[in-house]
């Protein structure tokens, strides 16, 4: 099976598209003003990796990609909790914002709700599920 | 962005978002009138960057322009990109990218707008 089909690959493109956000922020940020925020600025940079990982790894199916795209989609989901709480409760941590600060709330909560999305479909469409029907 | 060209994309993103969803809502695969339709969105984005880059020439100062010049870059992408997804995947799930697509259109029209506009006074810049 070579690819994923049907509304993996709208879930791949939406990721794709959250990769083309937050990879332009962080090369913004980090380029023009790394000194001022550092931490969110990386973050910003990690997101952006997870989100291209996640966007890749939706696409295919085969067992290493499938695993890769868990991991992904877990460690967003666990960043954006953890990030949007911390930048509630110590704003100061965060003198700019992430993709993740306040639950996502830069970007429609888009960031809250997509690794969600991304762990229902993986769970709904597992390979070995799908090839004995 | 200016104003004008703001609304113009924002709405042309908008019809596009909404004409990509009656038909997705239908459970069909993306015509070829729907990527005649995107092509057209994606022509007046392009004519409002190209406002930019002459406005910037002009030696119009947004308050970032790192930023700006990221969003005039990262914005034409987005409506290739759907159409692609739109073309490759025949069923109303790629229609559905083309929805996705003129909504981030729209949002990004706004956001340009935004980023656009020069920097306060009291920055001092």
């Amino acid at each position: 099976m070579p690819a994923a089909h049907g509304s993996g690959r709208l879930i791949a493109a939406l990721y794709a598209l959250f990769a083309l956000a937050a990879t332009g922020r962080a090369v913004v940020q980090i380029a023009t003003r790394f000194s001022e925020a550092p931490l969110a600025y990386l973050l910003t940079a990690i997101a952006a990796i997870l989100y291209l990982v996640a966007a890749w790894a939706l696409t295919s199916t085969s067992p290493v990609a499938r695993r890769l795209a868990w991991t992904a989609c877990s460690i967003e989901l666990a960043g954006v909790l953890c990030v949007g709480t911390l930048s509630l409760l110590t704003p100061a941590l965060f003198p700019d914002d992430t993709v993740w600060s306040r639950y996502g709330s830069g970007y429609g909560y888009v960031p809250s709700v997509l690794p969600v999305v991304g762990l229902i479909w993986l769970a709904l469409h597992r390979p070995q599920e799908l090839s004995t029907g | 962005m200016t104003t004008r060209w703001t609304l113009a994309v924002a709405v042309a993103g908008l019809l596009l978002a909404g004409a990509a969803a009656v038909v997705a809502l239908a459970r069909r695969a993306s015509a070829r009138w729907l990527l005649a339709v995107t092509t057209a969105v994606e022509v007046v984005l392009l004519a409002a960057v190209g406002a930019c880059v002459v406005g910037l020439l002009d030696g119009h100062r947004p308050a970032s322009i790192a930023t700006l010049i990221g969003y005039l870059i990262g914005t034409p992408l987005v409506l290739p990109f759907a159409a692609a997804v739109a073309v490759e995947e025949r069923t109303h799930w790629g229609t559905a990218a083309l929805v996705a697509g003129g909504l981030v259109v729209a949002v990004l029209a706004a956001r340009l707008h935004q980023v656009w506009q020069p920097a306060v006074s009291a920055a001092g810049l």
